[in-house]
């Protein structure tokens, strides 16, 4: 079983009316980052998940999720 | 969270000045000195290590924890890269192919590695940067 982490950064992302250029900008790191982010290639730290929650004022379970698939 | 501790970007010129320092002083030394041409070729390949691992360890424009990660994997990838290409060379030389296993030196081994790490990461960056470019 492979256990993989999706996430709703992209929806919460426009819901919040940012850019992710903005969004890069007020956490400090690059718009690849979370462009990368957005397209699950990249799992972000524990310091870079709590920004993205405060920010987005969402918990971080509600930001990331784990999937399992066979 | 991995914190490396990198060049500034203000310094991003000392790497390319290493560079053309080692070709400038080989070509002098080779032309008007008679200095030993493999001793020479030592010499111009560590410094042009060292002006590579430079680069490599030179700042992008917005460092953050997602390039430590990139370059972490493209430094090992650099090591693997290495060792397939010693394993190549013996490979070939043990058929008595082209190459000899002497000609191989520990600078021109890290001079692969550290070619590839450098293109590798460098394309990787690119791509990265073109895939942004449309999903805003």
């Amino acid at each position: 079983m492979i256990i993989l982490m999706k996430n709703n950064i992209k929806i919460e992302r426009t819901r919040c009316g940012f850019t992710q250029q903005q969004l890069a900008d007020l956490l400090g790191v690059s718009r690849q980052t979370i462009n990368s982010i957005e397209t699950n290639r990249y799992i972000p730290s524990t310091v870079l998940a709590l920004k993205l929650a405060k920010y987005l004022q969402k918990n971080v379970e509600e930001l990331f999720e784990l999937e399992s698939t066979d | 969270m991995v914190k490396l501790k990198l060049l500034s970007r203000k310094y991003r010129w000392v790497p390319y000045l290493l560079i053309a320092v080692a070709i400038v002083s080989a070509i002098i030394l080779n032309k008007f000195t008679t200095t030993d041409r493999q001793l020479l070729k030592e010499f111009t390949f560590s410094i042009l290590n060292i002006a590579l691992l430079l680069i490599f360890l030179t700042c992008q424009k917005l460092e953050d924890e997602m390039f430590v990660q990139i370059r972490l994997v493209y430094a090992m990838g650099g090591l693997v890269m290495g060792l397939a290409f010693t394993f190549f060379k013996a490979f070939t030389a043990l058929c008595g192919w082209e190459w000899e296993v002497s000609d191989f030196s520990a600078g021109s081994l890290l001079m692969v590695i550290l070619l590839s790490i450098n293109l590798t990461f460098w394309m990787h960056c690119q791509k990265m940067q073109n895939d942004n470019i449309n999903e805003e």
